[in-house]
């Protein structure tokens, strides 16, 4: 039962991460760039120099929303667990983000990074063998949930963001969609706790995006990008919906297809480079297969209208994932 | 003015096209990792489960391809 004390803090704990994270965004788009921690805007015509690691400012706001519902009356049935294991792992997984934005760790490292900085809910989950999909029910796969659904989930989650990525608003904006539609659905099925920090997800990604629309002051990094996609899988498995963070994941997993079904899988950028600008703004796509070069290739578009695509077919699949969910749970 | 009105009104319907039809492999996947999950009743469900998400990739990736093949007819400017 909420009561209206508990309700007030979650407004007061809402509110704060969004402000926070605005604020830190704020201080690191002036700052960080003379810091040297920033990267070239290179879908506009005169290629601006802005500052990097947003996610950093996600993670404060994180931080401090999840001190102020500390205060709530938590329920004795182990739901702090799940929200405190889940905003570990979630930090955990942020912190692989920093290092790898100040550090460039190569690629082949990352996912075992990520792997390891899911140990906190692989240890949380591990009475847990079974899993609900719709139509099929319940299946039974025992230790393969904790031991392999839950790294692999984590991880693909988290690479997938970070490949579907690049320009304004793009991640932020993905984010706050998933994390958004995983809260709702955490809490219509009865997960109200881990609804809050999808929902503290959700509001510190809004407050970044602030900044981070286009034209962006600020860009997310590694750091913003490898944590909003463990955040989806991390909500989506505790509340055990992790059928919608699938279909959630459908964008980005039909741009990691485009890009692996090459003779040379992930070679594209390499070989052809990024997309061009013209200086109207208007851009034209590498000669590669991707999710956003398919938006280039079919009509002339610029940065903001691309983003708003993917943003809408990102809203599609969570409209879909929320229909799912309330004709089979 | 006037033709840049109608070239926008064209843009945004080709990329709301885009948007719909990408529900397409995310639909065929579906089906058919269902129909691979019908079809194999007789194995251990953690086996059967295997079957019908190894489907569901393969059909994944060949309906993403069909939909790479259909941005390249819906003519490139």
């Amino acid at each position: 039962m909420v009561t209206f004390a508990d309700a007030l803090v979650g407004v007061a704990a809402v509110t704060l991460a969004a402000f926070s994270s605005y604020s830190v965004a704020r201080y690191q788009s002036s700052k960080f760039a003379s810091l040297g921690i920033s990267g070239i805007d290179v879908h506009k015509p005169d290629r601006p120099v802005t500052a990097e690691m947003g996610g950093l400012a996600v993670l404060f706001g994180l931080a401090v929303g999840s001190t102020i519902f500390l205060f709530a009356d938590f329920p004795e049935d182990g739901s702090f667990l799940s929200f405190a294991v889940g905003a570990s792992t979630v930090g955990l997984v942020g912190v692989v983000g920093i290092a790898d934005d100040l550090f460039d760790i190569r690629q082949r490292y990352k996912p075992f990074m990520i792997v390891a900085a899911t140990t906190p809910l692989m240890l949380f989950l591990l009475g847990r063998g079974s899993i609900y999909i719709p139509v099929i029910g319940s299946i039974d796969v025992r230790l393969l949930y904790p031991l392999v659904a839950v790294p692999l989930a984590v991880t693909t989650s988290a690479n997938f963001t970070n490949m579907l990525a690049g320009f304004n608003g793009l991640e932020a904006g993905m984010a706050v969609i998933s994390l958004g539609t995983l809260s709702f659905l955490s809490a219509t099925t009865g997960s109200l706790t881990v609804a809050m920090l999808g929902a503290l997800l959700a509001v510190a990604y809004l407050g970044f995006l602030f900044l981070n629309w286009y034209p962006a002051r600020i860009f997310p990094g590694d750091t913003g990008t490898l944590t909003a996609g463990a955040a989806v899988a991390v909500i989506a498995l505790l509340s055990k919906l992790e059928f919608v963070a699938v279909i959630l994941s459908i964008p980005a997993a039909m741009d990691f297809t485009l890009k692996a079904l090459r003779r040379r899988p992930f070679g594209g950028r390499k070989i052809h480079g990024d997309a061009a600008v013209e200086p109207d703004g208007t851009l034209k796509p590498a000669e590669y297969p991707t999710l956003v070069h398919a938006f280039m290739k079919v009509s002339p578009i610029k940065e903001k209208g691309l983003v708003l695509s993917i943003l809408s077919m990102q809203a599609l699949f969570a409209l879909v994932a929320v229909a799912v969910t309330l004709r089979f749970m | 003015m006037e033709h840049r009105t109608e070239r926008s009104g064209e843009s945004m319907y080709k990329h709301a096209l885009l948007v719909v039809l990408s529900l397409m492999p995310f639909g065929v996947s579906t089906v058919v990792a269902l129909t691979a999950w019908e079809a194999f009743e007789v194995l251990a469900p953690a086996v059967r489960l295997t079957v019908a998400v190894i489907s569901w990739i393969i059909a994944f990736a060949g309906a993403t391809r069909a939909f790479w093949k259909a941005v390249e007819v819906i003519t490139p400017w």
